[in-house]
């Protein structure tokens, strides 16, 4: 899978995959399958439901790669279609669970130096920040754990969940805002 | 980066998020799968058998022409049965505040002046992709229950993006006729509770809910249903009676 030894980028790859090479297309969802999981992850809070749910999309998103524009950013119409995937899981069900994410029992940072923008904070920090990002209303909750949890950039989370980024910057300004005010308060 | 962007960051490296090798069993499944029948192409399917089932039907009053009138924004019909289960729920998202439900990208209207008051829980949804908000009142001897137990009217807004839209799957018992609703385009069905799916632009097809009498319209790009146990008549002066929330 390259051309002069040089592996293929993600345009060709994308190429490939739409002229029916299923291998290029594996190729793809290696680059994005993390990500998807997240994705997917925070919207059914399951393990192994996550993973059914991305693998059931990335299946329907390979047979909708006729209708993907190639000028558009792949990774965002990718996720867009395993959130749609989860959500329609989850809505099957009727009323939907509120379950805390899994925290890591074992410190993660492996001994490896946290990056400056990531603030090591205890499990308990961690309870009561994920507690009230889930206690936000929907619109800023999936705004904020697109941009935080999961690592997208504005314009990515503004494809994935189809609104303008100017959206995604007002709703992440609200949506800190609130945080900020439920961790400094937490009885309001 | 402020304090609690970092603090957010900190608390995402915490979270034992799943991570598994999905490559090879997606690539597996895509090459052992025959071509299956895609939503587009059920969707395409259910609307022969739509066509069929009126031709068969000739029932009087052109319901050919009333089945070409059945597609408003985000919504179409078809004809079609299926099995449906029990316990299928009302789902309509967060709830909300009235005036939070303002804060949607599109106008939001509401039937302040009916008899019917305000409405007793309102619920905001990311879904369809285009933002919904919905107005519900509990059931009780002015408001019949509709579809659900303890709901009596449901009125529902929504924006479907390009791709995106609702079907209606009706089985031939069910009664749809064509109307205008406030100047614009619409439709009415009664009987038996019918289903409705959402298509998005993926070509998947999901059941989203049971529905009872609805009336649905399109305005200025927004999608408007209203849900009821009554008749068109009262389902048509609520809607006359819709003002703008803010």
């Amino acid at each position: 899978m390259s051309v002069e030894g040089r592996p293929l980028d993600e345009e060709e790859l994308i190429a490939h995959a739409k002229s029916g090479d299923v291998s290029a297309y594996g190729r793809l969802v290696a680059l994005h399958q993390a990500v998807a999981l997240r994705v997917a992850y925070l919207v059914v809070r399951d393990h192994a439901e996550a993973e059914d749910v991305t693998q059931e999309a990335l299946v329907k998103a390979y047979r909708a790669l006729g209708r993907f524009r190639e000028e558009a950013p792949f990774r965002p119409w990718l996720l867009r279609i395993v959130r749609n995937e989860a959500l329609n899981r989850v809505r099957g069900r009727g009323r939907r669970e509120r379950l805390a994410v899994r925290i890591a029992e074992e410190p993660v940072s492996g001994g490896a130096a946290p990056s400056p923008e990531t603030e090591v904070i205890g499990n308990e920090e961690r309870r009561l920040v994920l507690t009230a990002v889930d206690s936000l209303p929907s619109r800023y909750r999936a705004v904020i754990s697109a941009r935080f949890l999961v690592g997208l950039s504005e314009a990515e989370t503004a494809g994935m969940l189809d609104i303008p980024p100017g959206t995604v910057k007002s709703r992440t300004s609200r949506g800190l805002a609130r945080l900020r005010q439920s961790l400094e308060d937490p009885d309001e | 980066m402020s304090d609690l962007e970092r603090k957010l960051s900190g608390a995402a490296a915490g979270v034992d998020w799943p991570d598994s090798d999905l490559a090879g069993r997606v690539m597996t499944r895509i090459e052992a799968s025959e071509r299956p029948i895609t939503g587009r192409r059920w969707l395409q399917m259910a609307m022969a058998a739509a066509v069929i089932a009126l031709l068969v039907l000739a029932t009087p009053g052109g319901r050919q022409a009333v089945a070409d009138l059945l597609e408003i924004a985000g919504i179409r019909v078809g004809w079609g049965v299926e099995d449906v289960g029990p316990g299928a729920e009302l789902d309509l998202g967060d709830e909300v505040t009235l005036r939070e439900a303002g804060d949607l990208p599109f106008p939001v209207l509401i039937p302040l002046g009916a008899e019917v008051g305000e409405p007793d829980a309102v619920y905001h949804s990311d879904f369809p992709p285009g933002g919904a908000v919905h107005f519900v009142w509990e059931s009780g001897d002015v408001l019949p229950a509709a579809g659900a137990a303890d709901v009596g009217l449901l009125y529902s807004q929504f924006r479907v993006p390009p791709g995106g839209f609702f079907v209606k799957s009706l089985t031939p018992e069910i009664g749809a006729e064509a109307v205008t609703v406030r100047g614009n385009a619409g439709f009415w069905i009664e009987g038996a509770p019918h289903i409705i799916f959402y298509e998005d632009e993926s070509g998947a097809r999901e059941r989203v809910r049971l529905a009872a009498n609805v009336l649905a319209w399109e305005e200025r790009g927004v999608t408007h249903r209203i849900e009821t146990a009554h008749d068109l008549e009262f389902a048509m002066a609520l809607a006359e009676s819709l003002e703008p929330l803010n």
